[in-house]
């Protein structure tokens, strides 16, 4: 997961995406350099573009942001 | 000839699917089915409802529930029971399955239950809270496995169904506007003859006159408000467009 470092912080809990959940261009270039980015069923997408970190299987969404479970 | 009388119900399910298993539209969608097999029997289009997201809730990634109406002889024990197996059969392992169901013809407190459904999407409620609730307003609420968190959601989704004007309608509509690339043009009144949805509203919640000419691309999907199945657009360069999935993430 090194890859997505640029993405995601550890905020002492989770490993929070840092540019929030209005914000696809960088959930986009996200998924597109992560190996592990699979689809969550069409009805739980919520950005237009497929590889997007919003749309993937591995987001948890937060009070306030979104997470990747893929980090461990 | 069947002799029992036709009624209506409200029928959510929440809380069946983990990371990679099947997700509970989908099973919803299966149980919607397998109880409207029927002569005269149906389903209505499935919603998804949004509920709260929040550290003190067990959700494996979204938490939404699904709901549908549905038209049958069925009993209510019946309606349980076929249900209870599909959910007991399809639900993931790691689930905490939860199962609404509301005769839509009896005498509830309609408020109440839309309150809950409003409240269960900015604050934590608990198994208690939905029992309670339920038990007052006579709805039939079980869990089905694990925690058996999913009652919340479960109830908290066909109080928000009440309300009219929340939820996605799962599943994409197929009006031929993905055969071609620059998509299709359609009137209003074409649209929702072939799509089965009762309106098209624009982001504001007007609605479109039938003879409004739609031009549709890519995925198309629809939203549930003003107590109907309505096709979500956007006015574009001139043009009605479908909702964008951003503009849709509002429902």
């Amino acid at each position: 997961m090194i890859q997505l470092k640029p993405w995601y912080e550890f905020d002492g809990k989770v490993f929070r995406f840092k540019f929030g959940v209005e914000n696809s261009a960088a959930s986009r270039e996200a998924a597109q350099t992560c190996k592990q980015f699979s689809p969550d069923d069409e009805d739980e997408q919520i950005d237009d573009t497929l590889v997007s970190c919003y749309n993937c299987m591995n987001r948890r969404w937060l009070i306030d942001g979104v997470e990747c479970i893929q980090f461990k | 000839m069947n002799n029992e009388q036709l009624k209506s119900w409200l029928i959510c399910i929440d809380d069946t699917d983990d990371i990679g298993t099947k997700g509970t539209g989908e099973i919803a969608q299966e149980i919607a089915e397998i109880l409207s097999d029927g002569e005269h029997e149906s389903s209505s289009f499935i919603t998804r409802h949004q509920l709260y997201v929040h550290p003190d809730i067990p959700y494996t990634s979204h938490n939404s529930a699904m709901c549908f109406q549905l038209q049958t002889y069925k009993s209510l024990e019946t309606i349980k029971q076929l249900t209870v197996a599909h959910l007991l059969e399809q639900s993931a392992a790691a689930s905490d399955p939860g199962l609404a169901i509301l005769d839509c013809d009896s005498e509830f407190d309609r408020e109440a239950l839309i309150r809950f459904g409003l409240e269960a999407k900015e604050q934590v409620k608990t198994k208690q809270d939905a029992y309670d609730l339920a038990l007052r307003l006579g709805i039939c609420l079980s869990e089905h496995g694990g925690t058996g968190q999913g009652v919340i959601g479960a109830l908290a989704g066909i109080g928000l169904r009440l309300y009219g004007r929340d939820g996605r309608v799962k599943g994409q509509v197929d009006l031929g506007q993905e055969l071609y690339e620059e998509g299709v043009e359609l009137t209003v009144k074409e649209a929702l003859t072939r799509s089965g949805l009762d309106i098209v509203v624009d982001l504001s919640g007007q609605q479109l006159k039938i003879t409004e000419v739609l031009h549709l691309t890519r995925k198309v999907k629809a939203v549930y408000c003003q107590h109907q199945f309505a096709l979500l657009v956007y006015r574009h360069e001139g043009r009605w467009c479908n909702a964008l999935k951003r503009q849709l993430k509002e429902y």
